[in-house]
């Protein structure tokens, strides 16, 4: 179980104002192009364009002077269970399409899992990439700004795309604020003699009963903030997202466009060459 | 000073409203639904990236999550719209999480948007229901639960005495070794046994809370269904292992689900009683 410290600064990903031309596009630019390039890791099966792509997000990265040890940092995390995840497929999966394409005569058939284990673990190295990246270069108020701009389309078909980007915009800016709770929570159970070590992995009984004496007190937490947050937007005469006007209006520039085609060329010769392989 | 979780009282008929358009209890439902769907995305959001969101279970696959519990609440406390919200929440987070290796949103993301609706409309429709067409559901399930690891052993002889053909594909999936087989009936001998258990809690409790025990179990188990079915269709699976990981993760899932569902609910009660629009 985790250290009940630390748990605040849970995000994904900080926001690091390097002042880089990256940092500097329009937010839904920003959203836009880690959409499209999470779509061609998605689509992807080759492990030459998986290579392509992470070399792609590391050029990206270096624009924007993220530090490497940022990038990084949530891997460490997902190896292990990685590993076992890759040891699982090694044993049980079967070969899928690319990997039989790949696969000429001469290569034995333990080759092409590995190489069909090293493609999946590229691609989730990517995911994680692209998303810590996109945080790093734009703060949640911005992208929440972004969501929003980009749902509003919705509204003029009759779909509440102002309460769907609120929802979104809600949710980021609350992720941390429930990490001090949980925090609290974990603290407040310690010091009334409640186990929160997770024992051993059979002990499934003891560590659902540590789960639920730290989640029952934060879903209670969670309705209680409902009624203050909804009585907040009452008093504020929130009537809906229909007439509200912005202080910063963000703009689409020469640069945003350039990146924006870019990356859906990008995206469209990925799925040509899948299309021909 | 007023107290802020006092209820909100009606204004006065005589006030004229400053604008037309929706009365003040619906724009209230509507504000209310926005946020609890936003907090509880938050909240997904936060367990996916912890290793609180996961319970250690004795599998290849590691941990059983618990993300899809704010979604089933959701559904349950706020209706099927926030419960679809915090399912794609749901999604979002098993995406981006550093704990959960696969990435495929085939199977981790759109499989995933129908747990709050189902635990949504099961809730709904068993709610109001009698005690004992509840108690015959329940046995009903226990008995297909058991009757299932046959259908799926036999599944190559029933198909050909309906008279269904099957491809060879679909024959060779559906090959179970024997080892997969003593699996099947030690699983449905455990589904059994919980399902009495359950059965007996059932009997001594209202109503309404066993409905919300079932639609959590709903929730979970169409979590659980959905994404393994979509491993399945896109190969990254085959049935055993898929069978394993349904029944070691499945029902872990589904009891901590259920017990952790009625734990909130129940300690909501007293609180949303004294709201307007309680659903309980």
């Amino acid at each position: 179980m985790a250290r009940a410290e630390g748990l605040r600064y849970v995000s994904i990903g900080h926001y690091m104002p390097t002042g880089s031309p990256v940092h500097r596009l329009d937010p839904r630019t920003k959203l836009l192009a880690a959409g499209l390039l999470t779509v061609a890791m998605v689509l992807a099966n080759a492990t030459a364009i998986h290579l392509g792509l992470l070399a792609t997000v590391l050029l990206v990265a270096a624009l924007a002077r993220i530090p490497w040890r940022a990038l990084f940092a949530p891997l460490r995390a997902l190896l292990p269970v990685f590993l076992v995840l890759a040891l699982f497929q090694f044993l049980f999966a079967r070969e899928t399409g690319a990997a039989e394409s790949e696969g000429a005569a001469g290569l034995s058939v333990m080759l092409l899992r590995a190489l069909y284990v090293l493609t999946l673990f590229l691609r989730l190295v990517n995911v994680m990439f692209v998303i810590t990246l996109l945080t790093s270069v734009a703060t949640t108020g911005s992208l929440s700004t972004g969501i929003e701009l980009i749902l509003s389309p919705l509204n003029a078909v009759g779909l509440p795309g102002y309460e769907l980007a609120l929802v979104g915009g809600i949710a980021l800016r609350f992720m941390p604020i429930f990490g001090e709770t949980l925090e609290s929570i974990m603290l407040a159970q310690r010091a009334r003699g409640v186990s929160l070590e997770a024992r051993s992995s059979w002990r499934i009984i003891e560590n659902a009963r540590t789960f639920g004496n730290l989640i029952v007190p934060l879903f209670v937490d969670l309705f209680r903030r409902v009624d203050d947050l909804t009585l907040a937007m009452q008093a504020r005469c929130y009537q809906g997202g229909r007439k509200r006007t912005r202080l910063v209006q963000p703009t689409y520039r020469l640069l945003d466009y350039v990146v924006i085609s870019l990356t859906a060329l990008l995206l469209a010769g990925i799925i040509l060459a899948q299309r021909s392989s | 000073m007023k107290r802020h979780n006092a209820p909100t009282r009606r204004p006065a008929a005589n006030l004229k409203r400053p604008q037309p358009g929706p009365s003040p209890d619906a724009q209230e439902m509507a504000i209310r639904r926005v946020i609890t769907a936003g907090l509880l995305v938050a909240i997904t959001l936060l367990l996916a990236m912890t290793p609180i969101g996961f319970i250690r279970v004795p599998t290849p696959g590691e941990a059983a999550t618990t993300l899809q519990i704010p979604a089933i609440i959701g559904g349950i406390l706020a209706g099927p719209l926030v419960g679809l919200i915090v399912s794609i929440g749901f999604g979002v987070g098993s995406l981006i999480s550093p704990y959960l290796g696969l990435k495929d949103p085939l199977i981790v993301f759109i499989p995933r948007f129908f747990v709050g609706v189902a635990a949504a409309y099961t809730y709904l429709g068993l709610r109001r229901a009698k005690r004992g067409i509840l108690l015959s559901i329940l046995l009903a399930f226990i008995v297909i639960a058991a009757i299932s690891p046959f259908l799926l052993l036999y599944s190559a002889e029933i198909a050909s005495a309906l008279g269904v053909e099957l491809t060879e594909v679909q024959l060779a999936s559906v090959e179970i070794s024997q080892f997969g087989a003593i699996m099947l009936f030690l699983a449905a001998a455990a589904i059994v046994a919980g399902g009495i258990l359950a059965f007996r809690w059932a009997r001594s409790e209202e109503v309404a809370v066993v409905a919300v025990g079932a639609a959590a179990v709903v929730g979970s188990l169409s979590n659980t269904v959905l994404v393994l079915s979509a491993a399945m269709l896109r190969e990254y699976l085959v049935l055993p292992p898929a069978l394993l990981i349904g029944v070691t993760h499945g029902v872990p899932e589904a009891v901590v689900s259920a017990a952790v569902t009625v734990a909130v609910v129940t300690a909501l009660i007293p609180v949303r009683a004294r709201q307007r629009g309680s659903r309980i």
